[in-house]
């Protein structure tokens, strides 16, 4: 398969008239990981939602692009369909929906009509990848999200992104609210599904998470805009001395 | 010699029916006295249900067809329903007023189980019918009652003997293709002591939908008889419909009731059960989806009367484009019904800005030792929820569908009767996808 490109270009996005993103390059390939950090308000999870769509960031300049296709103008639904993935930090819960039937919505609403997956079919992937996640196999029949642990939550939206398989995924702080066990077994999960064929955007305050899944890039964001990149060495150095540092140099003109 | 036929609402037309259907006079009689009440009464009036568009005048009141009774000669839908049903299934099915198509298992006919039209049951078992018709619901209740009494045609009646219990649950189907009909089929169950049966009834129109319906539908549960409804009402967009179901439940009897409205143009649902013996219980499950410019009125009353009573009622609701509903629900203990347990719930979904819900729940109670409680919620569609399915791909429609087929799920489930949910989730559906 050819590797292709997610292409982020001078993003600028507001909620309610207030501008949270102000200027943002990126550009990502299928492969690689990039890890995204920073404080509390930097504009992670706007970046997040608005690349997935959500009616309520509004873009104001820029673009985005999968493979030269402005993906901006298309519906949530559409830049799915597309390749894009996006693991919630708070899923939703839908009663009355078991985790079953949603994927296998969803994963049809994937292949496109005539091109559905049978039912034995399905529910041999989703076997695979309920093992690959350490998940009873009771847990496809609970209603979706319902009653879930904050865990349970988290290896189920990378269940959803291991029966989707994206081109591009972007976790926003799945590693929020996660035990150290849990943790592990939702990194090894990403490690096991992303091979050459997905990019995966990794979106964190802490660099806990990025010790599994070893990021290729490490992107700083504050105010709005990616302000440091550099490679797995800036997470550690973010550990060791957290983001004032940067906000220093930056305020001292020597960015 | 030639009788010329009017099509008018009038006493001759009574008689003239009842001539052709041979029925017996005490029956003429009782059709007189309902039209003499229709004659004399106004038109109901209800808060948030305006009828007084209807004009009695356009009603035909009587069209039955010929047909061969094989089946072979009803309409595809039909033909479907007979299909789906195996040699020792029971099967009535009313097209327009007459009945087009009857099947009775004999080992059921010979427990002396009765399944057939109200008119026929008339002429063959009058003691029976005699003694129980317009019981549970007067014949001269209110103008569209007393209407359908003096015109009432098809419908069923169901005997089920003493302590004989009928495995299949008996189907009745009505049908009607033809503009200004009106439809009267009247439902007269009566399970006698310890007798168990379960009936699914269903209303379907054709191409011409432009009936108006009125029925009663009365069940008699005498002591320990078990009696388990689903009722589909499907009519066609521009039908306008008239439901009255009531119930007395004898001591220890159970009555459990699925309903489904969803079509029509306007229906008013009016349903009660009276727990009128020591130890009875009645269960109420109803689901109800309107769209367009539908106006759907659905009310349930649990009367308690006897000690030791239960009753449960769920309803759950979807409302879309400008569709308006109103969910009436009353719990009604009186004096004396000691230790009565009664509880009702409903939620409505509401996918449109357009769509309207009223939703009155209620409790009497006249007695102090009881456990009742009511809970009404009314929700949308929550921005988030709807970005959460659209993000794994799912189009707006895919994912309005799935959250309406969860906000069922449920109650779905606990129908207890396969072919009335069947039909049930067709029609949901059907709705979602237009």
């Amino acid at each position: 398969m050819a590797q292709s490109k997610l292409e982020i270009k001078n993003l600028h996005v507001s909620i309610e008239g207030k501008e949270i993103v102000k200027g943002l390059d990126l550009e990502v390939k299928t492969g690689e990981v990039h890890a995204i950090m920073g404080p509390n308000g930097s504009g992670k999870s706007t970046l997040a939602y608005t690349l997935m769509g959500h009616p309520r960031y509004e873009v104001e300049e820029g673009f985005v692009e999968i493979d030269g296709v402005d993906i901006l103008e298309m519906a949530p639904d559409e830049r799915a369909r597309a390749g894009l993935f996006l693991a919630f930090q708070y899923p939703m819960e839908v009663s009355g929906v078991t985790v079953a039937n949603f994927l296998r919505t969803a994963v049809n609403a994937h292949r496109g009509e005539g091109n559905e997956l049978s039912v034995t079919e399905f529910a041999k992937m989703l076997r695979e990848k309920m093992e690959l996640l350490e998940m009873d196999p009771s847990f496809a029949n609970r209603y979706l999200n319902e009653g879930f642990s904050g865990g349970e939550k988290k290896r189920n939206e990378i269940l959803q992104m291991a029966m989707l398989q994206p081109k591009f995924a972007i976790m926003d702080e799945t590693d929020s609210g996660l035990d150290i066990d849990a943790l592990q077994i939702v990194s090894n999960g990403v490690n096991a599904i992303k091979g050459p064929n997905m990019g995966v955007i990794v979106i964190t305050h802490y660099s806990r998470i990025l010790r599994y899944l070893q990021p290729d890039y490490v992107h700083v964001l504050m105010d709005g805009k990616i302000v440091r990149s550099g490679g797995k060495e800036l997470a550690e150095t973010l550990e060791e001395k957290g983001y004032d540092w940067i906000r220093e140099e930056i305020e001292s003109g020597r960015a | 010699m030639s009788v010329e036929m009017s099509t008018a609402l009038t006493e001759k037309r009574i008689n003239e029916l009842a001539h052709e259907k041979a029925e017996p006079d005490w029956l003429l009689d009782w059709r007189l006295k309902a039209f003499r009440a229709f004659e004399a009464a106004k038109l109901p009036k209800w808060d948030r249900t305006n009828i007084d568009f209807i004009r009695f005048e356009t009603i035909e009141p009587f069209r039955a067809p010929a047909f061969s009774g094989d089946g072979k000669d009803l309409p595809a839908d039909l033909q479907k329903v007979v299909q789906s049903v195996d040699e020792d299934g029971a099967l009535l099915i009313q097209l327009d007023s007459g009945i087009a198509f009857r099947q009775l298992p004999k080992e059921l006919a010979e427990q002396g189980v009765i399944f057939t039209s109200l008119e026929e049951a008339a002429r063959e078992h009058p003691e029976l019918v005699r003694e129980h018709l317009g019981q549970v619901i007067l014949p001269d209740e209110d103008k569209l009652l007393a209407l359908h009494a003096a015109f009432a045609a098809g419908g069923a009646f169901v005997y089920v003997p003493k302590n004989v219990k009928v495995k299949q649950p008996l189907q009745f189907y009505v049908y009607s293709e033809t503009d200004g009909l009106g439809l009267f089929p009247h439902i007269l169950i009566v399970a006698d002591e310890g007798s168990e049966v379960a009936f699914v009834d269903s209303y379907r129109s054709g191409e011409a939908d432009n009936h108006i319906v009125s029925q009663a539908f009365e069940i008699v549960a005498k002591d320990n008889a078990r009696v388990t409804l689903g009722t589909v009402q499907g009519w066609g967009e521009r039908t306008v419909a008239f439901h009255t179901r009531r119930a007395r439940i004898g001591r220890d009897a159970s009555v459990k009731l699925t309903l489904g409205e969803l079509g029509s143009q306007l229906t008013r649902s009016s349903n009660r059960m009276f727990l009128d013996g020591d130890g009875s219980e009645a269960r109420a499950l109803m689901v109800f989806f309107g769209d367009q410019e539908q106006h759907l009125d659905v009310g349930l009353v649990m009367t308690h009367v006897g000690e030791h009573t239960t009753s449960d009622m769920l309803t759950k609701g979807v409302l879309k484009d400008k569709a308006r509903g109103v969910y009436r629900a009353l719990t009604d203990i009186e004096d004396k019904a000691r230790n009565t347990t009664a509880f009702q719930r409903e939620n409505t979904l509401v996918l449109s800005p357009e769509a309207r819900i009223d939703a009155i729940p209620g409790l009497e109670i006249e007695e102090t030792e009881v456990q009742a409680g009511h809970a009404a919620t009314v929700g949308q569609i929550d921005e988030d929820e709807l970005f959460y399915l659209m993000s794994r791909g799912l189009t707006e429609q895919a994912a309005t569908k799935l959250v309406v087929d969860g906000f069922f799920d449920p109650i779905l489930q606990r129908i207890p009767l396969e072919s009335a949910r069947v039909e049930l989730q067709a029609l949901i559906d059907r709705k979602m996808l237009r």
